[in-house]
């Protein structure tokens, strides 16, 4: 490599690295998960599936009511909380913090989990109506203190169970 | 590679993995805090109907929200103004909601004034601020808006209006103010007459734009896809005369270049020929007959023979335009920005109703015309319900903002209250309301962004957005029929703004002055109370809840279709009163021998007036006659250009005696040879990072010439020198523009 000159070797240099770097960067956009399966947001509320829906059993559709009904399974209004709490846990600290949230009219604004790409559609209702549980794609919530995600959603997993249940594995049944 | 190398890139690769983590970007859920109605679907979302508020046209919309937040806006299919239908800003609104350079708090002024240098406060502060400085300004407080006729302006009536020397004044608004000023002159009632499309046969469109800016663009557009569509055996035919061949005058079917500010003088060549018909043919026995004797005398001089040369149109296609008004009623001339933009703007106002009066007349007689004039009583419900608005039509002039601006500069003012509106931006520069604004003690507002005015306030108030508050609105021009609209907010405010109308009552409130209501809601539906018993739609029997609730879920008020019929015909007194009037001048111009060009300003139907300008989806929309977008251009016809050397991009440098700016040609046949054309709305500085450095700004060029009886600005009678600036740019364009329109233009 005696031809290239100190010069050519800085640019040389700088060129890999601009590459590689570009390169690694796009590889981990891109194919990396939008959420790594240990996404475990701290919320504005240590709210405990945990508690709720494994201790007290609560059934996960008296809170996501929409999951049955529209594509997304939707968060309970404060007020919905409020059914219970209004006669329940007044002296535990989180339990106070959402009486403030009601009482100042204030919304809580949970850190989202779950996500996919703007390019899937998915829709909870037709999957709660074929009879699919809710833990095949959000994990053992009923057992989760904090909730994490516990898979990765990438396509991969979604085509697996349609080819199971013998579900449309068609692009367009859910890149429409 | 060496050790080092393999360090850095080793760095980069690493760093590139960290910030490929860091997209991870943590969205959030906010449900509601209380769900606000039963078996509400987060996702089907729910649709309210409330009232545009982009322009002043006043178009009912329904907003379709989600999760409590605004999706889509379409139109209201019951509503008489636009039935449905939407332009492109109404469409647009929801942008500016959740647009990034929302103000989202109040700011006081923290540098020198004008500076632009703020502080945020608190509303506390800032509402206690207003109401000391209102208090404390008894005979010296201003109230400036932009015409828009809703709730603040009637609030600010109410509370300010009491003092002595206070001044109420609405911001220079290209062809709408001339209209007002025609039809104070004409109609008694200070509102234009309203030109029935839809039912016409023939429209005669003298340099009314009238599907892109005048009046009320979607109504029109409307009332043109009825007259074409919807009878089986008639399809309305239109002619457009005018200096430039607009998007309207391409929907037309010809096309007549009459040179700028002679159209009064064409409207009265065709009534000339109009009024000799009935006379020799006997028709139109309602008019007296010593009355048509006046009339033929006073037009003897505007015989189609006399004036062919100066309307650059030949006698014989005079005669022909005149013939529908004659024998093929129902036919319709309407008048626009190119009659009333000179300073013999309100005398070509005047021809052309003489024209349409006469007309109807003929049709009467022969019971062939049915048009939809406003039946009195309800011009007189219109005109009650307009007095809650506080804006009366004398306010809506340039001359009462030349006034204004004037008293500015010589210090009159303790404070004003500005709302909505950026004359800085919009009014000609050789105002220079940006001084003026410097002069006054103390000045509050009320803005949703920063912008070219808002910067040079002492007090920013962070108004809601439309969709987020309450108001009511009584629209001006179309349709005739009294419109009470309402406006409701669909969605929680999404920042920490409060409604403008609310702010003012606080502040009044607290600086113990009488105020009309506690808040805008209760404002209106005082106003609903009121009316109530005239509002024959609304069963008598339903509580006033109940009823409130049908109304807001409709959008507003208006009188049912048959309602609409006419009840009494007006009165034709005022034809007869008009000989004295049949008279249009040769329009005067500014600029003299070194300024060959006339200057054709125009609204472009996503610009407007330029608040549209810092809204991306209004940008990169193609203006629909040169497809051009996200910049500002100079309109030249090719001849013009050639003689010139310049091709489209190249640079050139529009000089008036006001001042000159610099655009990019674009070579277009449908203009005039001796007109060069550029749209309103560019060229911002301080109106955000979307709006700013595009374009020129062309109100640079224009002065502050007025039409002597109406007080209109004669903002197209200024004349300009053009020059090659050297340079060029590409223009961006969403295709070809010959395709789009050449077609269109008719040569005669
Ligand atoms: S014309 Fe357009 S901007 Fe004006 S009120 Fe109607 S929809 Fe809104």
């Amino acid at each position: 490599m005696s031809s290239i000159s100190p010069i050519g070797k800085g640019a040389l240099a700088f060129l890999t690295i601009a590459a590689l770097g570009a390169l690694s960067g796009f590889g981990v956009n891109y194919f990396g998960p939008i959420y790594l399966t240990t996404h475990k947001p701290v919320q504005p509320i240590a709210y405990s599936h945990k508690l709720h829906a494994g201790d007290n059993k609560i059934p996960c559709q008296y809170c996501h009511t929409f999951a049955r009904r529209s594509e997304m399974a939707g968060v309970p209004s404060t007020q919905k909380c409020m059914n219970c709490h209004e006669f329940l846990g007044a002296n535990k600290p989180e339990a106070q913090k959402l009486n403030d949230y009601y009482d100042n009219d204030k919304p809580i604004e949970w850190k989202r989990v779950f996500d996919l790409p703007d390019h899937v559609w998915f829709n909870h209702k037709r999957h709660i109506r074929k009879g699919v549980k809710c833990q095949k794609c959000h994990g053992p919530i009923e057992t989760m203190e904090v909730v994490y995600r516990s898979n990765d959603f990438k396509m991969g997993f979604c085509l697996s169970c349609h080819q199971e249940n013998g579900a449309p594995t068609d692009c367009w049944t859910c890149h429409t | 590679m060496d050790r080092r190398s393999f360090l850095k890139v080793g760095a980069v690769t690493a760093s590139s993995g960290v910030l490929g983590a860091c997209g991870q970007v943590t969205k959030k859920v906010i449900p509601f805090v209380t769900r606000p109605d039963d078996g509400v679907n987060p996702v089907d979302g729910y649709w309210y109907a409330t009232t545009c508020a982009e322009c002043n046209s006043g178009c009912g919309v329904i907003v379709r929200t989600v999760n409590g937040r605004a999706k889509k806006i379409e139109g209201n299919a019951v509503h008489p103004v636009n039935g449905g239908k939407l332009c492109a800003k109404g469409q647009a609104a929801v942008q500016r909601v959740y647009h990034r350079d929302r103000l989202t708090q109040p700011l006081m002024r923290k540098g020198a004034k004008g500076s632009g240098k703020f502080e945020p406060v608190t509303w506390e502060k800032a509402i206690a601020t207003l109401g000391e400085k209102l208090a404390g300004a008894e005979g010296s407080v201003f109230y400036l808006n932009s015409g828009n006729n809703d709730i603040t302006a009637g609030v600010a009536n109410a509370i300010l209006g009491k003092m002595s020397g206070f001044t109420m004044a609405t911001n220079h608004d290209p062809g709408k103010e001339s209209q007002f000023a025609g039809g104070a002159t004409l109609n008694e009632y200070p509102h234009t007459p309203y030109p029935d499309l839809e039912n016409a046969e023939f429209s005669l469109l003298l340099g009314a734009d009238i599907f892109e800016s005048d009046r009320n663009p979607v109504f029109f557009a409307r009332s043109f896809g009825a007259s074409r569509r919807d009878r089986p055996s008639i399809r309305g035919r239109l002619v457009y005369c005018g200096s430039r061949l607009s998007s309207t005058a391409a929907s037309c079917d010809k096309w007549f270049p009459v040179p700028p500010g002679y159209l009064g003088v064409l409207a009265l060549s065709i009534a000339h020929v109009v009024v000799e018909s009935v006379i020799s043919r006997g028709l139109a026995q309602s008019i007296q007959r010593n009355a048509l004797g006046r009339w033929s005398e006073a037009l003897a001089e505007y015989a189609p023979e006399k004036v062919a040369d100066k309307v650059e149109i030949k006698a014989e296609l005079i005669r022909r335009i005149a013939r529908p008004f004659i024998d093929e009623a129902p036919a319709v001339a309407i008048a626009g920005d190119d009659i009333a933009g000179y300073s013999n703007g309100v005398e070509g106002l005047d021809a052309v109703a003489f024209l349409n009066m006469v007309s109807y007349e003929i049709g009467r007689e022969k019971l062939r015309i049915k048009p939809r004039h406003t039946p009195v009583s309800d011009q007189d419900l219109k005109q009650r319900m307009l007095a809650w608005f506080g804006l009366a039509p004398e306010k809506q002039t340039f001359r009462r903002l030349k006034e204004l601006v004037d008293a500015m500069s010589a210090g009159k003012y303790k404070v004003g209250v500005i709302h909505h509106t950026n004359p800085v931006f919009d009014t000609p520069a050789s105002l220079d309301v940006k001084t003026a604004l410097g002069k006054v003690g103390f000045v509050a507002a009320f803005a949703n962004f920063m912008d070219e005015t808002t910067s040079q306030a002492d007090l920013v108030l962070p108004d809601h957005h439309w969709l987020e508050s309450w108001s009511a609105q009584v629209p001006n021009f179309v349709p005739g029929v009294p419109v009470l609209n309402l406006r409701q907010p669909v969605i929680r405010p999404f920042n920490d703004t409060r409604s403008a109308t609310d702010v003012l009552l606080a502040a009044a409130g607290k600086a113990g002055m009488k105020i009309p209501a506690k808040n805008g809601e209760e404002y209106i539906r005082k106003i609903v109370d009121k009316f109530r018993a005239e509002m024959l739609e609304i069963d008598p029997t339903l509580s006033r809840d109940a009823a409130w609730r049908t109304l807001l879920s409709k959008g507003g008020w208006w009188p049912s279709e048959e309602e609409q019929e006419p009840s009494e015909t007006p009165s034709n007194d005022k034809l007869w009163a008009m000989k004295n009037r049949l008279k249009v001048n040769d329009p005067s111009f500014e600029g003299g021998s070194g300024f060959p060009y006339h200057l054709h300003l125009y609204q472009t139907v996503h610009m407007g007036r330029g608040a549209g300008a810092n809204q991306g989806w209004l940008q990169e929309a193609p203006d629909p006659i040169t497809t051009l977008m996200w910049q500002s251009w100079v309109e030249m016809n090719p001849a013009t250009a050639s003689k010139y050397g310049l091709i489209e991009g190249d640079l050139v440098t529009v000089t008036s005696p006001h001042g000159s700016i610099t655009a990019p040609v674009f070579p277009y046949v449908g203009i005039r040879p001796d007109v060069i054309s550029i749209p309103l709305g560019y060229g911002h500085t301080e109106y955000g990072e979307i709006a700013n450095n595009r374009g020129a700004n062309p109100m640079k060029l224009i002065g502050t010439g007025m039409d002597s009886q109406s007080g209109a600005l004669a903002w197209r009678s200024c004349k300009v020198n053009v020059k090659k600036a050297g340079g060029s740019v590409v223009m961006l364009r969403s295709a070809h523009p010959e395709g789009e329109y050449k077609g269109e233009i008719f040569q005669l």
